[in-house]
C-alpha cells in the first residue's frame, strides 16, 4: 500500500531533521568560539589563603590592653624540584637572609618542601619576589607578637616558631589559645610598669643582680602586677639568656629573712591570744642553742615587748616567741599558710618547691622565726603575707580573670590576730626599720628583711644579700599587698653603705603605692581611716 | 514542508535565545564568583591591617612609653 509520495516525504521529513541537528550543532560551536573570542577569561584573582594553623587567642591584661596577639604574616620555603639554578637562587637568598644557614645546601634537597625563612618581614618577602623564581614559595602564617615588650614576661611567657606555648600563661592556656579563645589576666598593665619601674631603680641604686615583686588585692588574691628582673623581649625569648628567663617570682625560691617574723609573730599572738602584745624578751644577751648563736642585726639589749620585737626587728625576740609556740604549733601555722609546699593552686606550671629544713629539728623553730634555714618564693610569702597582714583568710593568687567565680578563702588565723598584726605592721613603719616607706595619707604596714644568702662553701655571705619589703595599705583595713624584693644590693653613699630592706626596698614600695594612688585613683585617708 | 520550515525555524530561534541566556548567566556567575573572592581577600586584607593597626595602638600606648613622653613634654601640656 505504499505509495512512492509517501516515501519521498519521510525522507524529506528526516533530511530536515538531521540538517536541525547539524545547524544546532555548528551553532553552539560558532556561540562557544564567539564566547572563547571576545569573553577571554577574567584573570582569576589570587584568593585568601588559610593561614597554616587557625589564629592563636589573645593575651589581655584586665582592662584589656594587649599582652599577646597573633598578626598576620609570611613564611617562605622553597619546593627545590621547581628551581633550576640552585646555586645562584642561595646566592640571592643569602644576601636577602644573611642569617639563615646554608641555603644552597636545602634548595639542593631531593624534597618538595623545605622551610627557608619564618615569619619574614614585608621587604624580605618583596626581595624575594623580585628574584622571580616559582620555587621559591610563600605561606601565610600568623605571628605571635607582645606589644608590651618585656612587661610581665614571665606571667605571659612565649611560644615556640609554630605557635605552641612554653612557658607562663602561653604554656598553661594552650589548649584555650590555640581553639582561638582569648585569656584575660588579672593584671594591670600601668601598675605592672610601675612596679617594673620602682624594682628597676633600686637595683640600679644599690647595683643589684635582680629583683622581684608583686601586687596582690587582698579580697581576692588577684595578682595585679607580678615581676622578675632581669626580664626579656618574649618575641624574642630564644636570643635571651637562661637568667634573664628565669622566673625569681614563682620558681626562684629565696630565704628572705625577717619577712618570716609577719608570720612567727602571728602565731605566738594566735598560741598566746591572752598574753599577746604584753609578753616580754628578754634581749640583752645573744640566744645560744646548741653550737648556734642568734645575735640582733641592731642590737637594742634590752627586755623588749612583743610589738618592739616585730618593730625593730629582732631576731632574739622572734626566736624567743617561736620557742615558746613550739615546734609542732609553729610547722602548723607555716604549713597552713602553704609555706612548706609549692602553691597548689598556682596555674602556671613555674613553681618552685620551698627549701624547708629537713629533719626539722628544734633549733630549726627558731631559725625559720626569722626566715633562715627556710626558703619560698616571692609570691608564696606574698600570699601567706596577704593573710596575715590583711584579714586572717589565705587566698590562693590568680593570674587568669574569672569572672562570677567566687574567691576561695580560708581562715588561717584570726581577724583579732590579722588586726592586731596591721598595728604592728604599722609601727614598722611609723618608728622602726621602714621609716621610708612611709607615704603621707596612704598609711602602708609592713615589714622589712634583709638576709644573708647561703654562701658557697656553706654557711651564710654577709656580702650578698637579698633586700626586701612586704606591706599592706591601708594599714587600718588593707586592701593591697605589696613585695618587693632586691637580690645582692650593696650599699651606697647616700644610704652611708647600708643596703637593708629598710633603705633598698622600703622606699621603693613608698614611690610604688604614690603610683599606685594616682592609678587606682585612692584618696589619701587620716591614720585611722577617716577621710582627710 | 511549510509547516517543517516553520518549526525548524521557531527551534532554531529558541535554540539562540537560550543559549544566549546561558551565556549571559554563566558570563555573570564567573563575574559574582570572581568579585567574592576580591572582596572576601580584600576582607581579610583590612581585618589584618585593623588588627595590626590595633597591636600598634597599643605599642604606642605602652606605660613606658607614654611616661618618657610625659616626662619630655609634660611642661608644654601644663601651659
Amino acid at each position: 500500500m505504499h505509495r512512492p509520495s509517501d516515501t519521498l516525504r519521510q525522507a524529506q521529513g528526516r533530511t530536515a531533521l538531521l540538517r536541525m541537528g547539524f545547524a544546532l550543532m555548528f551553532l553552539i560551536l560558532a556561540l562557544r568560539a564567539g564566547e572563547v573570542a571576545s569573553w577571554p577569561p577574567p584573570p582569576q584573582p589570587h584568593p585568601y589563603e588559610e593561614p597554616q594553623r587557625p589564629r592563636r587567642g589573645n593575651i589581655v591584661d584586665a582592662r584589656g590592653a594587649l599582652l599577646a596577639t597573633d598578626i598576620a604574616g609570611q613564611s617562605l620555603y622553597a619546593d627545590p624540584h621547581l628551581i633550576a639554578e640552585p646555586d645562584t637562587t642561595a646566592q640571592a637568598l643569602a644576601r636577602i637572609f644573611p642569617n639563615a644557614g646554608d641555603m644552597t645546601q636545602k634548595l639542593r634537597q631531593d624534597a618538595r618542601f623545605v622551610w627557608l625563612a619564618r615569619h619574614i618581614s614585608p621587604a624580605q618577602a618583596r626581595a624575594v619576589l623580585e628574584i622571580g623564581e616559582p620555587g621559591l614559595v610563600f605561606r601565610a602564617e600568623p605571628e605571635r607578637v607582645y606589644p608590651q615588650g618585656p612587661l610581665a614576661a614571665h606571667l605571659i611567657g612565649h611560644t615556640d616558631v609554630d605557635g605552641r606555648g612554653l612557658a607562663g600563661v602561653e604554656r598553661a592556656f594552650d589548649g584555650a589559645l590555640a581553639a582561638g579563645q582569648d585569656v584575660r589576666l588579672t593584671i594591670d598593665i600601668r601598675l605592672q610598669h610601675a612596679l617594673e619601674r620602682e624594682i628597676g631603680a633600686a637595683m640600679e641604686t644599690f647595683s643589684a643582680k635582680a629583683g622581684a615583686g608583686a601586687i596582690l588585692e587582698i579580697a581576692t588574691g588577684r595578682v595585679l602586677a607580678g615581676a622578675s628582673l632581669p626580664d626579656f623581649d618574649p618575641a624574642r625569648a630564644g636570643a635571651a639568656s637562661a637568667d634573664r628567663r628565669f622566673n625569681r617570682l614563682t620558681l626562684g625560691v629565696y630565704e628572705l629573712g625577717s619577712l618570716f617574723k609577719v608570720f612567727s609573730t602571728a602565731a605566738f599572738l594566735e598560741a598566746y591570744p591572752k598574753e599577746g602584745l604584753a609578753a616580754r624578751f628578754d634581749t640583752r644577751e645573744p640566744l645560744r642553742s646548741g653550737r648556734f648563736v642568734i645575735r640582733d642585726y641592731h642590737p637594742e639589749e634590752r627586755i623588749l615587748t612583743t610589738a618592739e620585737v616585730f618593730e625593730h626587728s629582732s631576731n632574739i625576740g622572734a626566736a624567743l616567741m617561736a620557742e615558746r609556740v613550739g615546734t609542732e604549733r609553729l610547722k602548723a601555722f607555716y604549713a597552713a599558710l602553704g609555706l612548706l609546699e609549692p602553691m597548689p593552686a598556682w596555674p602556671l606550671s613555674e613553681v618552685g618547691r620551698p627549701l624547708v629544713p629537713r629533719p626539722w629539728r628544734d633549733i630549726s623553730t627558731l631559725t625559720v622565726s626569722y626566715g633562715h634555714g627556710i626558703a619560698v618564693s616571692p609570691l608564696q610569702l606574698a600570699t601567706a603575707a596577704a593573710a596575715v597582714l590583711g584579714d586572717g583568710r589565705l587566698r590562693a593568687p590568680k593570674i587568669v580573670e574569672e569572672i562570677g567565680a567566687p574567691v576561695a578563702a580560708r581562715q588561717v588565723l584570726s581577724t583579732a590576730t590579722a588586726q592586731t598584726m596591721h598595728t604592728l605592721a604599722r609601727l614598722v613603719v611609723t618608728g622602726g626599720t621602714a621609716k621610708e616607706a612611709d607615704v603621707l595619707g596612704y598609711a602602708i604596714g609592713g615589714k622589712t628583711g634583709t638576709a644573708e644568702k647561703p654562701g658557697a662553701t656553706g654557711g651564710y655571705d654577709s656580702t650578698r644579700i637579698i633586700s626586701s619589703f612586704v606591706g599592706v595599705f591601708p594599714a587600718h583595713a588593707p586592701r593591697y599587698l605589696i613585695l618587693i624584693m632586691v637580690d645582692e644590693p650593696k650599699g651606697t653613699k647616700a644610704s652611708y653603705g647600708y643596703a637593708t630592706g629598710g633603705w633598698v626596698a622600703a622606699p621603693a614600695v613608698a614611690r610604688l603605692v604614690q603610683s599606685m594612688a594616682h592609678i587606682l585613683m585612692i584618696p589619701p585617708i587620716g591614720e585611722s581611716g577617716n577621710n582627710v | 514542508m511549510r509547516y517543517d520550515t516553520a518549526c525548524i525555524i521557531t527551534l532554531f530561534g529558541l535554540a539562540v535565545t537560550l543559549g544566549a541566556a546561558l551565556l549571559a548567566v554563566s558570563q555573570d556567575v564567573q563575574n559574582t564568583q570572581v568579585e567574592i573572592a576580591r572582596l572576601e581577600r580584600e576582607t581579610h586584607e583590612a581585618r589584618d591591617r585593623v588588627h595590626t593597626l590595633e597591636v600598634e595602638w597599643h605599642a604606642l600606648n605602652r606605660p613606658d612609653r607614654l611616661e618618657a613622653l610625659m616626662e619630655a613634654h609634660g611642661d608644654a601640656q601644663a601651659e
